[in-house]
């Protein structure tokens, strides 16, 4: 699933390893879920909500709603 | 407990069992071959690399309950493809044993053979999702 976890965490100046520390995850997670190759969980996609202040939907698209 | 930290914990843990278990398997081909224990004792003491190698996969286990999701996503692949090899290989060379009196494998080469082919999996899946470069 594609999304802007990438451009976020430029944003804010963090590098892989620390939103992996503020996530509490892996920073291999991280990689893997920027690059779409691997979809969280719902409590981890809410924490990823929450630790960049936006829904859910901003930050992971819906390929569905893509290719509609 | 950190993926580090558990990591860390499991390798521990089963480095030096896997050791212990080639060893007491040495051991005891050699105690066998020496005649040193008789039949019934050599039962019993087979169990023990039996217990050793349960500990392997119980540390297995608690360290996919200690780690974080994508982690334990990457075990899981590599822990059923060490499965799917291993049967492959049990179910091909049976075939072969019965129909084309292919040698007699053992068995005990399937514990080994697992852990072997997990360990690869393990590691091409990391290099694929990016832990190794």
């Amino acid at each position: 699933m594609k999304n802007h976890i990438r451009q976020l965490r430029t944003e804010r100046g963090w590098s892989q390893a620390v939103l992996g520390e503020k996530l509490n995850v892996s920073r291999q997670s991280v990689i893997a879920i920027e690059t779409g190759r691997y979809d969280p969980s719902l409590p981890l996609a809410f924490r990823i909500a929450r630790l960049f202040g936006r829904p859910i939907e901003e930050i992971f698209l819906d390929d569905q709603i893509d290719d509609a | 407990m950190t993926n580090e930290m558990a990591t860390r914990r499991y390798l521990g843990f089963l480095v030096p069992a896997a050791i212990m278990f080639i060893g007491v398997g040495v051991a005891l081909r050699l105690a066998d071959n020496a005649a040193m224990l008789p039949p019934p004792a050599l039962y019993a003491v087979s169990i023990v690399p039996v217990g050793i190698m349960l500990s392997m996969f119980w540390s297995h286990w608690r360290y996919m309950g200690e780690i974080d999701e994508f982690l334990r996503f990457i075990q899981l692949k590599a822990t059923f493809a060490g499965l799917f090899i291993v049967l492959s290989i049990a179910a091909g060379w049976g075939w072969l044993e019965l129909f084309a009196d292919a040698p007699r494998l053992s068995i005990f080469w399937l514990n080994p053979l697992y852990w072997f082919a997990y360990s690869a999996a393990s590691v091409i899946l990391n290099i694929r999702y990016g832990r190794t470069r």
